[in-house]
């Protein structure tokens, strides 16, 4: 490790401290924010708003003190690298969750798994065409055969 | 007692329930061994399943890919430095380099021996422990219990490997993220931006985003440490005499500390394996060899992480009170079936009590049997491409989200936790307190709520009441303890 990059890794560590503070305060004074507009109560019968308002103050003044923790100097073995953001990876799995429920019920079980299973190998750059429609094919088979006949899960394997 | 025990041991030895605890145990084994997935993937995914076995079948099941998965994790921390589980990342330290030194087989026996002991000790506490703590819970209230699960809150964030902050955070965001749904008290609707919400939000989804997914994102591409893959014969695995009596000491510390840790509500099979592993180092006669292949730096933590993940049952099944995220999903496989768990647990369902106890006399046995011989099939496993596992993973992932509740909904809400999930990873937040403050929040609120409708909104009560001035006592050392030491450190 150079120094160059060692200095580039605490920036970015630092970056994503403060910008994870600064999600919680905005999480936890939204929180707040709402619950603001639900009963609180009194502290003997305290209301549906009474957890969420002070748990949502607590939150944001958590996140406050992240954020300063953020900017003051550390020590350098507090800083773990968790590696590049793999932007790839994580369209395609997420995206493969959010095909399964947008076929599921239209499509029905098998197309979704093949659809699902397909859209998560795209992740691995190196992986060719034809080996993803074969294991995509498998794994909806294997899907109909487990979940369908052996498990008996009320789901239909075409919708069509 | 002994009549129980043996009655739970009669129970278990019934072929069904045999085939269910080796079940849990085989995959506990696998889901250990493979990098990428890890033993609360493997319980939400089953958590759905548990609707069509007994309650009994459903938490040996679950029980044995728990404890089993301690046993795999030793296997790819020692032969390629990649921790199978949370719990097996402070096996790496030892374990690897002897692995390069071509001591292999004696890492693995060391840790399927300790495994084992740590393991049986653990169980022997949990019988001996769990009735009296039950009787003794009976005598809880309202301020009680408030007062015990927020011990376990404050010990779930401060006791950490990680900043405590950051700890803290996290088990308020779990607290908030449980509030969603209808109140319990009032029937109020909080934070239900659609339907399906009014039910609160998904156990399953949540589970299943920030653990399984997000590990998923980031293992995909991870490029993995090149091969120590060397065959491992068993006869490789048999200490000489000198190094037996090395690692018994360990064996036994370890399962002290992680007994004691796995008891305490809130800290679990990790923590408890970090803390061993420093025991050790601290009362080790030549500290100077740790880090490079120690064998009590081995053993211990192994033998602490088996023992913490038994007496874990010890607040579980006595209190109702999860010790960590698998546990409360083990609570909720009970709940799911119709039992609440609690005090009266024992007395209600001595079958499945002891069932499950004696299950993990049976299943600790099982996994000593399958580890060892079966090494070189472990050892295949390991080496099977990423790319093969995720894809499959995902699709359970979907399946089981799904049928839990049979709600599309459930699945992008699964995306969401996924987001929130890598992000925690990549900005280190600890995902753990967060599930296990989104379960014990309404817990929380609910017995808070109560405390202060009884008495009158009077806060004093907390400490006037002796057994909850000593669970605030215990609150208060907590926090003061974690204050002196992020002061010490700056």
């Amino acid at each position: 490790m150079t120094a160059r990059s060692g200095i580039w890794r605490r920036l970015r560590a630092m970056d994503a401290s403060g910008v994870g503070g600064a999600a919680l305060v905005v999480t936890g004074l939204g929180v707040a924010h709402v619950a603001s507009g639900y009963p609180v109560g009194t502290m003997m019968r305290m209301g549906p708003g009474f957890a969420p308002l002070v748990l949502g103050l607590a939150l944001a003044v958590c996140g406050a003190a992240i954020m300063v923790a953020a900017v003051l100097p550390r020590r350098e073995e507090e800083l773990p690298d968790r590696g590049p953001i793999r932007w790839r990876a994580m369209l395609c799995v997420l995206g493969a969750l959010a095909v399964f429920g947008l076929l599921l019920n239209p499509a029905g079980l098998v197309p979704a798994s093949f659809a699902t299973v397909a859209v998560a190998m795209l992740a691995e750059a190196r992986l060719r065409p034809v080996a993803i429609v074969v294991y995509a094919t498998l794994a909806s088979g294997f899907a109909w055969l487990v979940f369908l006949r052996l498990l008996g899960l009320p789901l239909s394997a075409f919708g069509w | 007692m002994f009549d129980d025990l043996l009655g739970g041991l009669l129970t278990v030895l019934r072929p069904e329930y045999l085939t269910y605890s080796f079940l849990g145990v085989l995959l506990g084994q696998i889901v250990g061994v493979m990098p990428g997935i890890g033993a609360l993937t493997a319980i939400a995914l089953l958590l759905p399943a548990t609707f069509y076995l007994d309650p009994t079948a459903s938490l040996i099941m679950l029980a044995g890919i728990y404890y089993g998965s301690n046993y795999g994790g030793a296997i790819a921390s020692i032969l390629l430095r990649l921790p199978g589980t949370p719990a097996s990342v402070v096996t790496c330290i030892e374990g690897y380099p002897l692995a390069q030194a071509g001591r292999a087989g004696l890492a693995l026996f060391t840790t399927a021996v300790a495994s084992f002991v740590g393991s049986i000790l653990g169980t022997i506490l949990l019988i001996l422990a769990a009735i009296p703590m039950a009787a003794f819970a009976l005598r809880f209230g309202a301020p009680e219990y408030a007062a015990l699960v927020l011990l376990g809150l404050l010990a779930a964030s401060l006791i950490s490997s990680g900043s405590q902050l950051r700890g803290v955070a996290m088990v308020l965001l779990g607290l908030i993220l449980g509030l969603v749904g209808s109140d319990v008290n009032t029937g109020f609707y909080r934070f239900v931006v659609v339907p399906t919400l009014a039910d609160g939000i998904s156990l399953i989804a949540v589970a299943m985003g920030l653990f399984g997914v997000a590990e998923i994102i980031r293992n995909i591409g991870q490029p993995r440490p090149a091969g120590l893959l060397q065959p491992v014969t068993l006869r490789s695995m048999l200490p000489r005499r000198e190094e037996l009596r090395e690692i018994v000491p360990p064996i036994l510390r370890g399962s002290g500390v992680g007994s004691a840790f796995g008891a305490l509500p809130g800290t679990g099979a990790a923590i408890a394996s970090f803390m061993a592993y420093a025991v050790e180092k601290r009362v080790a006669r030549r500290p100077g060899t740790f880090g490079k292949g120690a064998l009590p730096g081995l053993a211990a933590p192994e033998a602490a992480n088996n023992a913490a993940s038994q007496t874990g049952f010890i607040p579980t099944l006595s209190l109702g009170i999860p010790g960590d995220a698998l546990m409360a999903l083990m609570l909720g496989a009970l709940i799911i079936n119709g039992i609440v768990p609690g005090p009266n647990l024992v007395s209600d369902q001595p079958g499945l009590f002891w069932g499950v106890i004696a299950s993990f006399l049976v299943g600790n046995l099982i996994l000593l049997i399958i580890n060892l011989p079966l090494i070189q099939l472990w050892v295949r496993l390991i080496s099977i491409p990423y790319w093969i596992i995720y894809p499959a993973v995902l699709l359970f992932v979907c399946v089981g989200v799904y049928s839990f509740r049979n709600s599309v909904t459930d699945v992008y809400t699964t995306i969401l936790f996924g987001f929130i999930g890598y992000a925690m990873i990549l900005m280190r937040f600890e995902a753990a307190p967060l599930l296990l403050g989104f379960i014990l929040g309404p817990m929380l609120e609910e017995n808070f709520r109560r405390a202060m409708l009884i008495h009158r909104g009077d806060l004093t009560i907390f400490v006037t009441r002796p057994i909850s001035a000593v669970l605030v006592a215990c609150c208060v050392a907590l926090i003061a303890y974690a204050l002196w030491s992020s002061l010490k450190k700056r």
